[in-house]
């Protein structure tokens, strides 16, 4: 089936023929008709209207150019015409397109914005040079159309259209036996139903060509023209019709500008004017498809503002450079290039905002297509999940972190003064969150308003919950996504199992619950040591299931044992440190009674956790220590001790103290002894540290504030229990050994000075700790040099310890054996003195020695070293002669 | 019923308890780690610190496939390492000698 006689009706409307040419006739549905349609095969057609589209109206998915925006364009005098003559402009001007290329524009006059030949043209585009066709293709506006001579009898000459519409008509009618009567009307409803024959792509591709033909001749760019004209139109469209400054009005007169533009800066950025053009072609599309007419609109109204102030700021550098030109006022080059500069960099600048500002625009359009996907409910509805997973019953656990850190912000906003406050969701509390206070206004304060009133109905209803479920956590989500309907529960599966339900579920260890029969307290660990003073407290206590088994086969506890043990006390703390929060008002004294009864019970356990109340020598290593081994476990004695009173601080003590030797630190010191960096001395030296930062530091307030008995109670421990030479060959040991001679030496200094303070040692005390030191002295004094780390390192190293270290490394590692040695020396008699001297006489020499071959650094601290010692026993470095 | 598996519930909490402990962690595509374990969730995304990695490369050689590949091992470290819990095959406390 031919299609519907195109080539000849291009042909036909192309303007080609002449009278003379034998042209085919057609005279469907006419008085002259001659029947041939008729007997035309018509077979195989039923199925046309499904691929051509049937007589159903067609949608506006291809316009992409719809004919309400040129319609706007007419010339007002135009305007008036009707829109079936509009049509009949159009439709055939479709066939026109392919001859587009061959036009060539004329010169462009104000006039020439509404002449057919300009490429600003907003008419539908009736070349008034094809001057031959217009007779032929009429208008049904002059209802007549000048016939051809072989015509005549037709009353007009249809467009191609109507003879299609009468076709398919014929088609239809054809079986039936009716033949095809008088053309139909076929008036549609809305103009929007076909393409447009000007398209913006064509509008483009005819102004580059027409770029291009006037850019060589374009010598006067600057001529008033086009700006004149852009003004003009703007001005003229603004004042005819202010609602018709939509998308094809504005996009004429970017083009203008846009060419004014082009010949300003020499075409450089005709690339970037395209794309620049394509864009807004994408956004013209968007709206054409009905997405954002609202945006666009206000989009296309900013950038006709925004092109009045470019032509604003354009103006004068025209002015410039037109009179630049002039031969009168030749300005210096320079200042032209300038002015130059400056005016394309503020296009640039403007066309980065335009740039940046359509984008902005494509994006929300992007976004609005998702407007109204969802209702009110189902945005409520998924609100209501996404709330139900925050809600707590303790935001500050819940959201520690979070909570912390507001605090923290609070704090160095200086706002917040309010001790302990809770961040809270809603006033009823219950859902943790971030900072308060930065709430948006408008629409957002009407979302957070409406997600409070939902939050509190939801945290009322997770009450209901569960108290309904008791502390089934999990449960608490039940139902939070709706409730599953059209099922019978009692389909449900048999419950076949009874599994004991074991409390709370991890992450928490609190096993401590899950037993809860209480025994009487074995332990009193201080009096197993030493006669001491110190006395356990607590008889009845809940004994946790670990420790249960942990002692009572008294087996050293495994590593991971002890692991758990840290664990459990880690949320023990956590637990203790909570409740500081949630302390009564003072003038509750039944609920501070309680509190501090929970507290005290807590702190129990704690202390039993650590395993305090096992037996001394109950196995080796103690539990206690089993538990100081990992880092987190000397991490958490100092977070223990915060919450201990001092006399319970010093029970923890003593079991470290007494069991001193036992510590990974102590025993694995001698890894540190190796020159060389394996991980094992690496653990080890990290381990050091933290032991030395951790349990000693922690302990520090302690010890200095300690009399002389529990001092020389310690000392007992350490000598008896412990074995001294390997803990003083440890850093943390040697520290511990410093401090408690030191101290002493304190004490007696004190009472030298006639100080009458509290707590000083008697002279009783001072002799029998006199007594002590006798024997610490004959225990320690024959390994005192082995004490010194540089020495141990040199006994490992064959070919001496500068050939392997550098000595400023064991100097720093020998200064706390000098400090040692020099508190030590401090309590001998004269006796001891001498062979401390004879001892040590050599590490001496060998410093002093060694010190002068070095540099001045080096010199000052070995000799400074040195003398901690010999200051100690009334000598100074100066007096040795090498 | 002793009191290791009382307070142990879950396998997570045998992860729980390696916490600031150095762990093996043995990954997919011939890959190990060794570091301080700091952070983990229920995906198994790991937080470690001091991590040294151990990659397997297998180079098969050229010529008959009865010629065994060498297996080359390269390693590195890195101070802090996010780890991706799909690649984790398994978490392990470091053997202790």
């Amino acid at each position: 089936m031919a299609f519907f006689g195109l080539p000849e009706s291009q042909k036909y409307l192309e303007g080609g023929l002449h009278e003379d040419e034998d042209v085919a006739v057609y005279t469907w549905g006419e008085d002259g008709y001659d029947g041939l349609g008729d007997a035309l095969v018509e077979g195989n057609d039923d199925f046309n209207d499904d691929t051509f589209g049937g007589s159903d109206p067609i949608g506006q998915d291809f316009d992409f150019q719809s004919g309400r925006k040129l319609e706007a364009l007419e010339r007002p005098a135009e305007r008036t015409q009707t829109y079936q003559s509009h049509r009949d402009h159009h439709v055939p001007e479709q066939r026109l397109e392919p001859q587009k290329p061959q036009e060539q524009p004329k010169a462009s006059t104000i006039e020439s914005l509404w002449d057919n030949k300009s490429p600003f043209s907003v008419l539908p585009k009736f070349d008034s040079n094809r001057g031959a066709e217009r007779p032929h293709l009429g208008s049904q506006g002059s209802a007549q159309s000048t016939d051809h001579g072989r015509t005549q009898s037709h009353p007009r000459i249809r467009t191609v259209e109507e003879i299609e519409a009468e076709m398919r008509a014929a088609a239809k009618q054809a079986r039936s036996g009716a033949s095809p009567s008088l053309p139909r009307a076929y008036a549609q409803p809305s103009d929007g139903h076909r393409p447009q024959p000007t398209s913006l792509e064509e509008l483009e591709r005819q102004m580059k060509q027409h770029n291009l033909n006037q850019l060589p001749r374009g010598s006067s760019p600057l001529t008033g023209f086009p700006t004149h004209v852009a003004q003009h139109s703007f001005a003229h469209q603004r004042g005819s019709d202010g609602r018709s400054s939509s998308g094809s009005i504005s996009e004429a007169q970017l083009l203008q500008l846009q060419r004014l533009q082009l010949q300003q800066q020499q075409q450089q950025q005709q690339e970037a004017l395209q794309q620049q053009m394509y864009r807004q072609r994408q956004v013209e599309l968007a709206e054409m498809q009905g997405q954002i007419p609202l945006d666009y609109q206000q989009q296309q109204q900013a950038l006709a503002q925004y092109q009045q102030s470019l032509l604003a700021q354009l103006k004068p550098d025209e002015f410039i450079q037109a009179s630049s030109r002039s031969p009168q006022l030749s300005f210096d080059p320079e200042v032209q290039e300038a002015v130059r500069q400056k005016a394309s960099r503020q296009i640039m600048e403007q066309e980065q905002l335009e740039g940046r500002r359509r984008r902005k625009a494509m994006k929300i359009s992007r976004m609005s297509r998702y407007n109204d996907l969802m209702t009110q409910s189902d945005k409520d509805f998924i609100t209501r999940i996404q709330v139900s997973q925050l809600v707590t019953a303790d935001p500050y656990a819940e959201d520690f972190y979070a909570q912390v850190w507001s605090t923290l912000v609070r704090n160095r906003m200086g706002g917040g003064d309010t001790e302990g406050s809770v961040i809270k969701f809603g006033q009823n509390g219950g859902v943790g969150g971030g900072v308060p206070g930065q709430r948006g206004s408008g629409r957002r304060q009407n979302a957070i308003q409406r997600m409070e009133a939902q939050v509190e109905r939801i945290i009322s209803n997770a009450r209901i919950r569960e108290k309904e479920k008791g502390l089934h956590s999990i449960h608490s989500l039940q139902g939070a996504l709706g409730k599953t309907s059209g099922r019978s529960y009692k389909a449900a599966p048999r419950q076949l199992l009874q599994v004991d339900a074991v409390a709370p579920s991890s992450p928490s260890l609190s096993h401590t619950q899950a037993q809860q029969h209480t025994r009487e307290g074995s332990a009193d660990f201080i009096a197993h040591t030493a006669k001491s003073s110190v006395h356990a407290t607590t008889h009845q206590r809940e004994p946790s299931p670990v420790e249960a088994e942990g002692h009572s086969d008294n087996k050293p506890l495994t590593r991971k044992q002890a692991l758990m043990l840290i664990e459990g006390l880690y949320d023990l703390l956590l637990k203790i440190e909570h409740m500081r929060r949630e302390q009564p008002a003072p003038e509750d004294l039944a609920g501070v009674d309680d509190w501090k009864n929970r507290r005290a019970s807590l702190i129990d356990e704690v202390l039993h956790t650590l395993q305090t109340q096992v037996p001394l020598d109950a196995c080796v290593p103690h539990p206690l220590i089993s538990i100081l081994a990992p880092a987190k476990g000397k991490r958490v004695i100092p977070r223990v001790l915060r919450h201990l009173d001092p006399r319970r601080q010093l029970g923890l003590l003593y079991a470290i103290v007494a069991n001193f030797s036992q510590l990974d630190v102590v025993i694995d010191a001698h890894y540190l002894d190796t020159p060389q960096d394996s991980p094992e001395r690496k653990e080890v030296e990290r381990q050091t540290q933290l032991f030395i930062t951790h349990v000693f530091q922690s302990y520090l307030p302690l010890l200095q504030d300690l009399t002389l008995q529990p001092i020389h109670e310690m000392t007992i421990l350490l000598l008896e229990r412990g074995n001294l030479v390997l803990l003083a060959k440890s850093r943390p040991g040697l520290h511990l050994l410093t401090f408690i001679l030191s101290q002493v030496e304190n004490f007696k200094q004190e009472i030298a000075e006639g100080s009458q303070r509290a707590g000083l040692p008697t002279s009783s005390e001072l002799q029998s700790w006199q007594t002590l030191y006798d024997r610490l002295f004959h225990v320690l004094s024959s390994h005192l040099v082995d004490f010194f780390p540089s020495t141990r390192l040199a006994a490992a190293m064959p070919f001496g310890i500068d050939y392997y270290l550098d000595p400023n490394i064991t100097d720093v590692l020998d200064l706390p054996v000098w400090r040692f040695l020099a508190a030590f020396a401090v309590h001998a008699s004269m006796e001891q003195q001498q062979i401390l001297v004879v001892r040590l006489r050599e590490k001496v020499l060998d410093n002093v020695v060694s010190a002068s071959k070095g540099t001045e650094i080096e010199y000052r601290r070995r000799l400074d070293n040195v003398d901690l010692f010999l200051h100690a026993l009334g000598l100074d470095s100066s007096q040795i002669n090498i | 019923m002793d009191g290791v598996s009382q307070g142990i519930q879950e396998p997570f909490d045998l992860v729980r308890l390696s916490l600031n402990e150095r762990v093996f962690v043995k990954l997919r595509g011939d890959r190990q780690l060794t570091g301080v374990l700091h952070a983990y969730d229920g995906h198994m995304n790991l937080i470690l610190s001091d991590v040294e990695e151990t990659i397997m490369i297998v180079e098969p050689l050229d010529g008959p496939s009865d010629v065994p590949s060498t297996v080359k091992v390269a390693k590195r470290n890195m101070e802090m390492l996010f780890v991706r819990g799909d690649g984790v095959i398994l978490v392990s406390p470091p053997s202790r000698t």
